[in-house]
């Protein structure tokens, strides 16, 4: 290894600290775990959005309140003081540490660090009309001057990832929705970290510029979107990252007996240098007597990159299940694998990951994540594994 | 009655085998840079647009190649030498990514990719 080489290599250890940092950060997703499991079916019961995430309803604040936590005022303020009714407010605050160890030097690095802050409005108008706006910090990933002065103070880390306007007339039938936020597609974990997110264009900050229309039925709900990501004139509170594409999403789901569900998906993304064709199911199942909730999705996905006149065929799923022993505690255990081209089985990655979240009282969790990747191939002798541990506190007002 | 194509059994088998054919993906920037390094690398904090970790934007094709070969994270026809391949590889640094460590084959195909000269194809 020559002077130089080595000179690179130093510089590049000393901020992978605060890449994994970064890469730890979470924004307003959902839980889909509480589907079924807290006696209600639709995602959209509890959230203003039809497809679920992001600011929860007074039904939510509710459920979280009454079913979900041990206890506590799950409304707005804890209740102190009550919005109009025409008004909806919200915000989520995290704190997390970590120990990450994808070995080599200097391995494993542990850190504590705020995550992204959030607050959230829902305006409704006439004519059934509403605006719904989310505005946050990026996390604090501490002192780093690799990034060229960007995203070094609060101002530059402002950000929305959500904002639209929507016309909805009532909780069933159609909708319509246009601003930013991601198209309906996959499961939406709190976690970013999954695969099923990150590799089908929905990774952290991915939101893309979205017209969406569906109807919400007794039973099943239909999505249909067409989107494009941010321009890159864009300032950077509104600019999004990851794979930028073009395209659109279809996502279908059929419950039955308000305990399990089925749904079909498909999406289209053209980017600048390859196209992503991608269709995939996903599974839900709640056991009442068990306390248990599966959650399953796999998609398949055909990569076609014109200009190397090639393409692959690759595989992303899910497999999870949770366990709710008692109210206010769920346990989870899932199982993922990415496979960068299905005819190569040296390309997989598979990951192991078990949650604990304990909510104690009314707008607090405590999140214990374990996370333990495979790493096919490995030929140096810092280990065949990654693994990374991470506590979180989250508080919501 | 109609076979099923190929690609889907090996689909449909894939989660619990592990298929061990040659691997003929093109050693190309073009299909590295959109089947591996986007997807594995420009994430939020680290190499996208917005972060430019270490000054590494790899959020697209040029931009990628561009910053991998005139900051030297490699040297074209010699993979031993390149920083690139140690960070992958966990050599004398943590492992890159710090969150989504790429399976062996990719860093080979990487690795062979700079073997050929590191062109922008």
């Amino acid at each position: 290894m020559n002077t130089l080489h080595r000179r690179i290599v130093r510089t590049l250890a000393a901020l992978v600290v605060t890449a994994v940092l970064g890469a730890a950060s979470r924004q307003a997703r959902a839980y889909p775990q509480f589907q079924f499991s807290s006696g209600t079916s639709q995602c959209s019961q509890c959230h203003y959005a039809p497809a679920g995430g992001g600011l929860i309803t007074d039904w939510g604040r509710s459920e979280a309140g009454d079913t979900i936590s041990r206890g506590g005022e799950g409304a707005f303020l804890h209740g102190a003081w009550s919005p109009p009714s025409w008004l909806a407010l919200g915000a989520d605050v995290r704190l997390a540490a970590l120990r990450n160890d994808v070995g080599g030097a200097q391995a494993p690095e542990y850190a504590a660090f705020p995550m992204q802050s959030d607050a959230y409005a829902h305006v409704a108008l006439p004519a059934h009309l509403s605006v719904y706006v989310q505005a946050g910090v990026r996390g604090d990933v501490g002192r780093d001057e690799s990034v060229n002065g960007r995203l070094s103070s609060v101002t530059d880390r402002f950000i929305s990832n959500e904002h639209y306007v929507m016309w909805r007339p009532s909780a069933s039938g159609p909708y319509l929705r246009a601003g930013r936020f991601f198209a309906p597609f996959g499961l939406r974990f709190v976690e970013h970290i999954f695969y099923v997110q990150r590799y089908t264009g929905y990774d952290l900050y991915n939101e893309t510029y979205t017209v969406s229309g569906g109807y919400m039925g007794g039973d099943w709900e239909l999505h249909v979107s067409l989107f494009t990501p941010p321009p890159e004139s864009f300032p950077l509170p509104l600019q999004s990252v990851g794979v930028r594409e073009s395209g659109g999403a279809a996502y279908g789901e059929k419950r039955f007996a308000d305990r399990a569900a089925v749904a079909l998906q498909a999406r289209l993304g053209v980017g600048g240098e390859a196209t992503r064709y991608q269709a995939g199911a996903i599974g839900k199942l709640w056991v009442d007597r068990a306390h248990l909730l599966f959650l399953g999705e796999a998609d398949f996905i055909r990569l076609q990159v014109p200009a190397a006149s090639a393409g692959e065929n690759q595989f992303v799923s899910y497999l999870g299940a949770t366990y709710f022993p008692v109210r206010g505690l769920m346990a989870g255990l899932a199982y993922e694998r990415f496979q960068e081209d299905l005819s190569l089985g040296r390309t997989a990655h598979d990951a192991l990951d078990v949650e604990l979240s304990l909510f104690p009282w009314a707008h607090f969790e405590l999140l214990a994540l374990g996370r333990f990747q495979f790493l096919h191939g490995a030929t140096t002798s810092d280990g065949d594994h990654a693994s990374l541990g991470m506590l979180q506190f989250h508080y919501y007002l | 009655m109609k076979r099923l194509p190929r690609w889907v059994l090996v689909a449909l088998l894939s989660p619990v085998c592990a298929c061990g054919g040659a691997d003929e993906r093109p050693a190309r920037w073009s299909f590295i840079s959109s089947a591996i390094v986007e997807p594995g690398c420009a994430t939020v904090n680290c190499h996208s647009s917005v972060s430019a970790k270490a000054g590494v934007d790899l959020h697209a094709r040029d931009i990628g190649y561009y910053t991998l070969v005139n900051e030297l994270y490699v040297i074209p026809g010699v993979p031993q030498d390149s920083a690139l391949l140690s960070l992958l590889n966990a050599q004398g640094a943590r492992r890159m990514p710090p969150d989504a460590p790429l399976p062996q084959a990719d860093i080979d195909l990487i690795s062979a990719w700079i073997a050929a000269g590191a062109p922008n194809d």
